[in-house]
């Protein structure tokens, strides 16, 4: 599935799709500031995309990076 | 420069002190003086705490002369990144919106150095929240190696400050690479200590999952001393140096974006440390390379979660391409955030497994000399600048820059230690021997001597 995911083309990220998202987040863009946005959000979605294809699964995202009894070493 | 009393080592000045050959008010007056002189040209301070100073000068010689010895920074002039809070004096952040920030209380590490009698001479210059670009209201700090460079970012006034005998240590912060970055650039020692060793209470976040704050200084031991007070612990190293399997980091020695004189200073530090006969081996770190994209995607959205009070009611105080990147964070999905915080968890893994073969990992800290100014970071050069640095912010372990040499116009270049978690000792240890085997690249002298 991931591989069918990296092979397809994604939709754009239009400025009306920004400029919704920053509304929710209580930010209100102009439609030229979110299209200056999705220039650079594009990389890092599919950054994020690289990122899915590692089979990062079940790992916890929050905690301890590392077993604690290290620090102690 | 070499007699010069404003660089000599804290270890030396506190000798001087104690014979009685030198005095806490002499030096701070010199500083005070130099800073006035040279800090038109670098831009390192935000502001000068000069009658403070004083005072705590005084006070020093005081205690000193009395028998009363408070460690090895008593009477030693410090400086503070504009970001920390010292009560009384304002906390700018390199901002405009921040400009007139008094805080009622001292973070936590300022007070251990003022407990250790350290003489805070003031608040350094940084990029506008530690976060890429400076604020046109205080302009970007100069390189005391060539005036028409940056000292790099974000904390570049501290490394300025501490590479131009204005101070003899500093405290700066680091989410991505900004105590390593300028001290490679300025050519001193900055370390990132192992995540969580400092308290960073009272000092203003850029990333709370990525922020580190650490000492730079002159030499890794200098640093040393000005941890050990940061934390109020011993960090000392007494194994043996010339033993250790060091690892050199395979992807970050080289890379399309290296410059020829960084990876020819990083050639021969590699020599210099075979020929005292600590053996090298080439390592490589799998998954490494998505690192750059993970850092992103934790660092963007924490930093616009706070911030995000200002960027809706005061948008236009920011510098511009502030602006943009805390935009940017606030419409990045939430899954790119969690999904990167899985990832620096795996990365970890594969950094512990590697020090499962060797004791220590070399790189250069930075692809390239001081450049003219600070790339953005939400860009490809940002991303290129903080590669070597960026991926031990996620993994949380102590990473070191120390100077190791020169470029062919004389600019310093930096070579980074990186250890396992709780090993900054170790680090530091390293770092002094790499510093002692290449000279540094010679005792060369910055702009600061007109």
């Amino acid at each position: 599935m991931l591989e069918t995911l990296m092979s397809n083309p994604m939709p754009e990220v239009t400025p009306h799709v920004i400029h919704a998202f920053a509304r929710w987040t209580g930010l209100d863009l102009t439609l030229e500031r979110a299209a200056d946005l999705g220039n650079l959000l594009a990389p890092l979605l599919r950054a994020d995309r690289h990122l899915a294809t590692l089979n990062l699964n079940l790992i916890n995202p929050v905690g301890p990076l590392w077993p604690e009894e290290r620090r102690e070493e | 420069m070499k007699n010069d009393p404003l660089m000599q080592s804290i270890a030396e000045t506190g000798r001087l002190y104690r014979s009685g050959t030198l005095s806490p008010v002499e030096i701070t007056e010199w500083t005070l003086t130099r800073i006035e002189q040279l800090n038109p040209g670098l831009n390192a301070f935000i502001t000068v705490m000069a009658e403070p100073a004083r005072q705590q000068a005084e006070q020093a010689e005081r205690e000193l002369g009395s028998g009363l010895d408070r460690g090895p920074l008593h009477g030693i002039p410090v400086a503070l990144k504009d970001l920390i809070d010292v009560q009384g004096t304002p906390t700018t952040c390199g901002s405009r919106i921040r400009a007139q920030d008094h805080p009622t209380r001292t973070a936590p590490l300022a007070r251990r150095l003022e407990e250790g009698g350290a003489v805070l001479v003031g608040k350094t210059n940084m990029l506008e929240f530690a976060y890429g670009v400076p604020h046109p209201d205080y302009g970007q700090t100069n390189n005391p190696h060539d005036l028409g460079r940056t000292a790099g970012g974000s904390s570049g006034g501290s490394a300025a400050a501490v590479a131009a005998g204005l101070c003899f240590a500093a405290v700066g912060t680091d989410t991505g690479g900004s105590i390593r970055i300028p001290a490679a650039y300025c050519g001193v020692a900055g370390l990132k200590p192992t995540y969580g060793l400092v308290d960073l209470t009272g000092v203003f976040p850029l990333a709370w999952s990525l922020d580190h704050a650490g000492p730079l200084a002159r030499s890794s031991e200098d640093a040393r001393l000005l941890l050990e007070a940061l934390t109020g612990t011993a960090i000392c190293w007494s194994g043996p140096i010339d033993t250790l399997k060091v690892g050199v980091l395979r992807l970050h020695a080289e890379g399309p974006e290296m410059q020829l004189e960084v990876a020819e200073v990083f050639a021969s530090t590699c020599h210099a440390l075979q020929t005292a006969g600590i053996k090298l081996r080439d390592v490589q770190v799998p998954d490494l390379e998505w690192a750059d994209e993970a850092l992103m995607n934790i660092l963007l959205p924490e930093a616009s979660a706070a911030h995000s009070g200002w960027l809706q009611e005061r948008p236009s105080d920011y510098a511009p391409l502030t602006r943009i990147q805390l935009e940017l964070g606030c419409v990045l999905p939430a899954v790119a955030y969690v999904r990167a915080q899985q990832y620096r968890r795996r990365l970890v893994q594969r950094f512990l497994a590697v020090f499962g073969d060797v004791d220590v990992l070399i790189s250069p800290t930075v692809a390239w000399v001081a450049p003219a100014e600070d790339p953005v970071i939400a860009g490809d050069e940002g991303a290129a600048e903080a590669r070597r640095s960026g991926p031990h912010n996620l993994t949380g372990f102590p990473a070191l820059s120390v100077r190791a040499g020169v470029g062919a116009a004389g600019l310093p270049v930096g070579v980074q230690v990186i250890t396992p978690p709780g090993q900054d000792a170790l680090a530091l240890a390293l770092g002094s021997a790499i510093e002692r085997l290449t000279a540094g690249g010679s005792n060369d002298s910055t702009s600061a001597d007109w």
